[in-house]
């Protein structure tokens, strides 16, 4: 163009090195960001980008002029600076609402206001306070703090209401190194999650107080005739605490606490489970410092001594140093203006202690102690006998109590029980000594425990504790007492008769704590517990019933947006009519017939919803009436509208539409029935195996796979639908039906209960249920995943591997289960009876009932015979099952047994010792012709940990002799290959044992292993296992039942070490072993046919398939089903698949990490600036 | 007043004489509906503080369709010039087309209140708290004004509503993103981006808590907003 000057090729360039150059200056700042500091690539990058820029700028200096000094640009920098004044105005009034703002709490219960009290203390706070809340809201761990949001609302109405007060989040979850850096800075050693942590000053004056989940929980518990279980039993108290600890850390005077030694009391320094530590812990907590006291040493107490504690001395307290006690207590060396105080807490005398010698000075302040006595009181627990469950009553030490006498020192307590051991009594004086003080007892024993004053019995060795009205204290036995003065400052004294309960042991069960720290804080007269009231939670459940979902469904839905449809109807009709010239009345018909159309579609939706058929009928009905009446009276205009050439047109096009519609339906149906898949995954996680690919095509029955999927979303739901998805695409007879577990799906659940017979519990969720013809089987969501346990270190002291990711087994069990249900293989269990074998059908604690019903679920048959009655074992057999005979087997029935062995039917037998069925069961002779060994006048003991309570009263674990076997090795067989981390309980179990072969179990532990090369024996027929041992260190105690009624390692007799108590047997099919020749190769073995015949495994206990065994551990549950399926020879067994690993690849990355704010600024700034470039760059050449 | 107020008028008859807002409405009803029923269904509670959470980002989707032809619209079919010629202030048009279109949001928000009268027949009398609903109700308000005011300037920049539509959704996501992307984080500029998420803001209206930090945010980016759409009509006298 004539008169504009082009730029020249260096100008131009130039000015894009302009925009390089300042691209370079960005990129220099973000370099330095990332590494944070400054090394070579920031500074050259910044330097050359700033060169850059000013010599081409420099360059294009009249160019920038004539941008800048143009009268839009100047406009638009008007604008621009308005704009920004406009924008300041606006942060600065945000800025100022910040900083002084008013919340209005609009709920109902003022959930979000706080307390007169509370406001108060904030607007009289004079001191910086930092509230350090640690939230988090990841799903898992909210669940135990359901308050977070309450929590994080209540401490941001503290920070508003007071300027001195600053909240800040700290979230250890995702930046754990700060969180360990502020916790080291204030001198906190570990926090427990939705903690908060308040604290004021620095460095000497720093003072915190650690506010934990559960102190901002207010349970309550429903009461007796109440509304039940479902009673509202969790609230928020948040308040109180956050307030309590406010005032704590406020608290300018911090109390003294001084703890007496020197006469065996327990320390504070102490860790161990007798020590005091965790008490002292929580007391520095509260702002209370402690101190040990040597009153020896010093003669006279502190004059800073706030509360003087004694706890538990095992010797008496001089008389010189009960003295300077009481001066202490008289206030005559009371100098520091604080009242005395005294906590007591004792122990009961015993042959290791002596009285303490404070009795005669508590009585001066009507306190009874009765240190010569014991309170003894009832236990029940269950415990498993050759009877079966029985609830034993046994006499001990231990109390609970539940009910808390009110008193300042039990506030906060109801609900959460205290618990003791070895109590002393302590209760008021019958006849007051000194009127002055008020004695109050606020813990007794229960209706059962009496104080027991005949000690010496009690700790002989033959100790018969026996109620004595006449000589022991009655139930309920007074123990802890707090004395109050008449006078202000008088003393406070807390009496307690157990010293246990605030142990390191003891201190943090449930209320223990509780009361600990109220008796301190009441004796020092610091109650920092506010007793603001709780908050309830927001939510207020409600049940919805078929109906009313109906009813909500229908309204907001379909109902409110018809209600809309009709109203636009409406007006659209009002309109037409105020501005046609047509007839209003055909008007309001045409209006009255798109009405109709309406409600014809709603009456469809209601018909196809299932609601109730006037439901649908009303508006149908309406709808045909005003659909007829207006299209007849509108007939003409029907015609001209159809004729019309746009409702031509407009048809065409709905026709269209539709057959678009139709054909993307039909190609979307057809690729779902004919489709490829292609697995690019690394572990090839949504593949199936060639054998599983192989099984699937020879299915020729159809089978319904139905998959009931929790309501919420569960890990594993992508594996098993992966996995489902292609067994169909593989077996088009396998169809899959997904069912969310949800109200709306009940009738289709139910009906699947039905068919399964057993009760489906939510943890087996996602679950698969296979169904083929009658055949039905169960896969939970549990047996699809396989956890192991860590392996244990090497060596002692070395780092214990990581736990391995979960398997994930849905291929195995799935194909398994379709093999299952597609076999027509039946197989059938029998249960001998007429010897009075356990019963299973019935659920009483010792008989099989469950152990019945766990193989029925299995998919197999449960029959019964009875072995006296019949002449042959019904061919059908598979397995034979003998539980446990209370009468010894006749020959003719064990002939019958070997018959049925000899067909090759399958046995499980279960013995009992000798010593607690009383007979010989008889199958000795038949089990030892397939190399058993069962030695039933054996009792196997094991030595089994257990916590024991010395005279003293601490609690200590040791090993003692059991007849409870608990496993949890296994010998390597068919049956237990799954069972590695899962423990078996056996009870009152006999040796059973199998012969040893020369080729196995003698070079390989106590489970058995193969000899070397060169030193087999002669083949056996049989392949023996072992597949429970007892442990090590037990014994198999061969003299119980034999005069000798205790349980004791007789030399003579016993036999040391560990002995096996369930063995398996099964048809050898290896091959012999090759000749061994010198040098060369062996020739070639022939293969060896397979065999088939009995497989037999014997347990040495029938209590572990018992119904209580069964119900409590998953163990025995688990190895009884692998054994059935071991003796069914199920066929589905055969197939074992490598599971597969899910894809978890976790990362670990330094939030303060280089690589992590690259990755931060590049993709926020990066990319879209590289974005932005092309943009600036034709700028600028359109510019030219 | 009277010009504004007949502005308004020929706004909102313009809106509501349209089928398309009934359309529209009815499309947002369908989708609030099947949340409020869905929550109604899983989680049986008498509150509607999750529901309201769903709405107000619900909200954020069909705002932008609210706002984007109420000026761009204008420019393209030229009446736009029309109407700067006529004796009204920049300052009326503005505001007469911001109200239509917050009057559109509001009538577009009235039929869930209907969701209230639901839970109290479902769940009975006593139950439910009313206090956070009016709160929550009023977030919403506020929430809207700022919603449309900023819909409002992205359609006074461009002739193009599509393009109106994009921007206003793309900066409301922003805004949205921002505040969870400075949760739990410390510093003032984080502090900063955590402020300018809105639905930080709406948070403590739903739970029912009626904040002045909140109340001046909604307020304050509101009249920024109708500041900048005044601005960017009025350059187009000098542009």
């Amino acid at each position: 163009m004539p008169g504009v000057n082009r730029a020249t090729p260096l100008q131009v360039t130039t000015r894009i090195l302009i925009l390089i150059g300042l691209i370079a200056l960005v990129v220099g700042g973000i370099l330095y960001e990332i590494h944070n500091e400054w090394n070579a690539a920031v500074l050259s990058t910044l330097i050359s980008g700033g060169v850059v820029t000013l010599l081409c700028i420099g360059v294009n200096g009249a160019w920038l002029a004539g941008i800048i000094f143009r009268k839009r640009t100047l406009l638009d920098l008007n604008m621009m600076v308005m704009v920004i004044l406009a924008g300041a105005i606006v942060g600065g009034v945000n800025w100022y609402a910040q900083r002084h703002y008013k919340r209005f709490d609009a709920t109902e219960a003022s959930r979000y206001s706080l307390s007169s009290q509370t406001l108060n203390l904030l607007e009289s706070l004079e001191k910086e306070v930092t509230a350090y809340a640690f939230f988090t809201k990841n799903a898992a761990l909210y669940q135990d703090f359901p308050f977070v949001q309450l929590a994080s609302d209540m401490l941001e109405e503290y920070q508003g209401n007071s300027t001195k007060l600053k909240v800040k989040l700290v979230d250890h979850m995702k930046d754990p190194k700060s969180t360990r850096k502020l916790l080291k800075g204030l001198n906190i050693d570990s926090i427990q999650l939705n903690s908060v942590i308040f604290t004021s000053g620095e460095g000497d004056d720093l003072k915190t107080k650690v506010v934990n989940s559960y102190d901002m929980v207010f349970s309550s518990y429903s009461p007796p005739g109440g509304q039940g279980d479902d009673y509202n039993p969790k609230k928020f108290k948040g308040e109180d605490a956050f307030t309590s600890a406010i005032q704590t850390i406020l608290d300018d005077s911090p109390s003294k606490v001084y703890f007496l030694r020197g006469h065996g009391e327990r320390r504070t320094g102490e860790y161990r489970p007798s020590g005091f530590s965790e008490l002292q812990g929580e007391l520095k907590n509260a702002n209370l410092e402690t101190e040990d006291l040597d009153l020896f040493d010093k003669g006279v107490i502190p004059n800073d001594c706030s509360l003087l504690v004694i706890a538990g001395p095992g010797a008496g307290i001089p008389e010189q140093e009960i003295r300077a006690i009481r001066s202490y207590l008289q206030n005559k060396n009371l100098k520091a203006g604080q009242p005395p105080a005294l906590l007591v807490m004792l122990e009961p005398t015993s042959p290791q202690s002596r009285p303490s010698g404070l009795r005669k000075l508590l009585a001066e302040y009507n306190v009874d102690v009765i240190e010569a006595t014991r309170l003894i009181d009832i236990t029940k627990s269950l415990q498993l006998t050759s009877q079966g469950l029985q609830v034993k009553e046994r006499l001990g030490f231990r109390v609970a109590v539940e009910e808390h006498i009110k008193h300042p020192v039990t506030t906060d307590l109801s609900g959460f029980p205290t618990h003791f051991t070895s109590i002393a009594c302590v209760r008021p004086l019958e006849q007051e000594k000194n009127p002055e003080f008020d004695a109050k007892v606020f813990l007794k024993g229960t209706e059962s425990g009496w104080g027991e004053m005949n000690l010496r019995s009690l700790y002989s060795r033959r100790s018969t504790a026996k109620y004595d009205e006449e000589t022991d204290i009655k139930p309920p036995v007074p123990f802890g007492v707090a004395v109050e003065s008449k006078n202000e400052k008088g003393p406070r004294i807390v009496v307690i008769g157990d010293v246990d309960f605030a142990t390191n042991q003891l201190v943090q069960e449930r209320g223990n704590l509780g009361l600990a720290i109220n008796s301190v804080l009441w004796s020092v007269r610091k109650n920092n517990r506010l007793g603001l009231p709780p908050v309830d939670p927001e939510k207020t459940r409600f049940q919805l019933t078929r109906k009313t979902e109906k009813l909500v469904e229908f309204a907001s839905i379909y109902g409110l947006p018809g209600a809309w449809i009709l109203f636009a109807l409406g007006i659209w009709t009002v309109r037409t009519i105020t501005t046609s010239t047509t007839d209003r009345f055909l008007l309001t018909l045409r209006f009255g017939l798109l009405v109709g159309i309406l409600l014809l579609i709603i009456a469809g939706i209601f018909y196809s919803r299932g609601f109730k058929t006037s439901y649908s009928a009303v508006p149908g009905v309406i709808g045909l009436v005003l659909v007829v009446f207006g299209f007849v009276k509108n007939l003409e205009w029907v015609k001209e509208t159809v004729k019309n050439r746009k409702t031509l047109y407009g048809a065409n096009f709905a026709v269209a539409i539709a057959l678009s519609v139709v054909i993307t339906v039909i190609v979307n149906y057809l690729s779902t029935r004919h489709y490829s898949r292609w697995d690019r995954t690394e572990n090839q996680f949504y593949a199936l195996s060639e054998t599983t690919i192989d099984e699937l095509k020879k299915i020729d029955k159809k089978v319904e796979a139905t998959l009931l999927l929790p309501a919420r979303p569960h890990p594993l739901i992508e594996h098993i639908d992966a996995i489902l998805g292609e067994f169909h695409r593989y077996s088009r007879r396998i169809g899959i039906t997904r069912i969310v577990a949800s109200r709306e799906n009940e009738e289709e659940i139910n009906l699947l209960k039905e068919q399964l017979n057993t009760p489906l519990s939510i943890a087996d969720l996602p679950s698969n249920i296979f169904i083929s013809g009658e055949n039905i089987k169960h896969v939970t969501a549990n047996e699809v995943v396989k956890i192991e346990r860590p392996q244990q270190p090497m060596f002692p002291g070395m780092p214990p591997p990581r736990q391995s990711p979960p398997k994930l087994l849905g291929e195995e069990v799935f194909l398994n289960a379709v093999i299952s249900v597609t076999s027509d293989q039946r197989i059938n269990v029998y249960f001998a009876r007429g010897n009075d074998e356990r019963d299973p059908d019935s659920y009483e604690e010792e008989q099989f009932g469950e152990f019945a019903k766990l193989i029925k679920r299995a998919n197999y048959s449960v029959k019964t015979i009875d072995l006296n009655k019949k002449d042959t074992i019904p061919s059908d057999c598979n397995i034979l099952v003998l539980a446990a005979p209370k009468q010894s087997y006749s020959p003719q029935a064990i002939n019958i047994v070997r018959e049925h062995l000899n067909n090759e039917g399958s046995l499980l037998v279960f013995v009992e010792p000798l010593a607690i069925s009383g007979i010989d069961s008889g199958l000795s002779s038949l089990l030892s012709e397939y190399d058993i060994l069962i030695e039933e006048d054996t009792l196997v003991i094991d030595m089994q940990p257990q916590v024991m309570m010395t005279p003293q009263g601490s609690l200590r674990s040791v090993k003692r002799p059991s007849t409870q076997v608990k496993v949890d090795q296994y010998g390597f067989h068919n049956t237990t290959r799954d069972m590695e981390g899962t423990a078996v309980v056996f009870s009152l179990a006999c040796k059973v044992n199998v012969k040893e072969d020369p080729n196995q179990n003698q070079f390989g532990g106590q489970f058995g292993g193969r000899p070397p090369q060169g030193q087999q024996g002669p083949r056996s027929p049989w392949t023996t296992s072992k597949l429970v041992n007892s442990s090590d260190d037990g014994w198999t105690d061969r003299n119980v039942g034999k005069g000798d009624s205790s349980v004791k390692f007789d030399d003579g007799t016993d036999t040391k070490g560990s002995a096996p108590i369930a063995v398996a047997v099964a048809p050898n099919n290896a091959p012999p072993p090759p000749p061994q020749g010198f040098g060369g190769r062996a020739p070639p073995q022939p293969p060896t046919p397979e065999r088939d015949g009995p497989n037999i495994v014997v347990f040495g206990d029938a209590d572990m398939a018992s119904n209580y065994l069964v119900r409590q551990s998953p163990g025995n549950e688990k190895l009884l089903m692998n054994v059935v399926r071991w003796l069914g020879k199920e066929k589905s067994r055969d197939f074992q698949i490598e599971p597969k690993q899910p894809d978890i690849r976790p990362m670990r990355v330094d939030p303060e990490s280089s690589s992590l704010k690259g990755a931060y600024y590049i993709s926020i700034f990066g990319l879209p600036i590289l974005f932005l470039l092309p943009a600036l760059l034709i700028w600028i050449v359109r510019r030219r | 007043m009277g010009n504004l107020w007949a502005l308004y008028r020929r706004e909102t008859n313009s809106v509501f004489l349209s089928p398309v807002v009934y359309l529209f409405t009815t499309v947002f009803l369908v989708v609030t509906g099947f949340f409020f029923y869905i929550y109604i269904r899983d989680a049986q509670q008498a509150s509607l503080r999750w529901v309201f959470s769903n709405i107000s980002i619900i909200l954020l989707f069909f705002a932008p369709a609210i706002t984007m032809r109420l000026l761009s619209e204008e420019a393209k079919t030229g009446t736009l010039e029309t109407l700067m010629t006529a004796p009204v202030t920049d300052i009326q048009v503005v505001l007469a087309k911001f109200f239509a279109g917050l009057t559109f949001y509001m009538v577009m928000l009235l039929p869930t209140l209907s969701y209230v009268a639901l839970l109290r027949m479902v769940a009975g009398s006593g139950v439910v708290d009313y206090g956070p609903v009016l709160s929550a109700y009023l977030g919403f308000i506020l929430m809207g004004a700022m919603f449309v005011s900023l819909g409002l300037f992205f359609s006074s920049l461009t002739r193009n509503q599509i393009v109106a539509f994009a921007v206003t959704l793309a900066t409301l996501l922003l805004l949205w993103v921002v505040g969870m992307f400075a949760r739990g984080k410390t510093g003032v500029i984080h502090q900063i981006i955590g402020f300018l998420g809105m639905f930080e803001h709406i948070d403590a209206f739903v739970k029912g808590l009626i904040d002045t930090r909140d109340v001046v945010y909604y307020l304050s980016t509101t009249f920024f907003f109708l500041f900048l759409t005044v601005r960017s009509v009025e350059s187009r006298k000098w542009r």
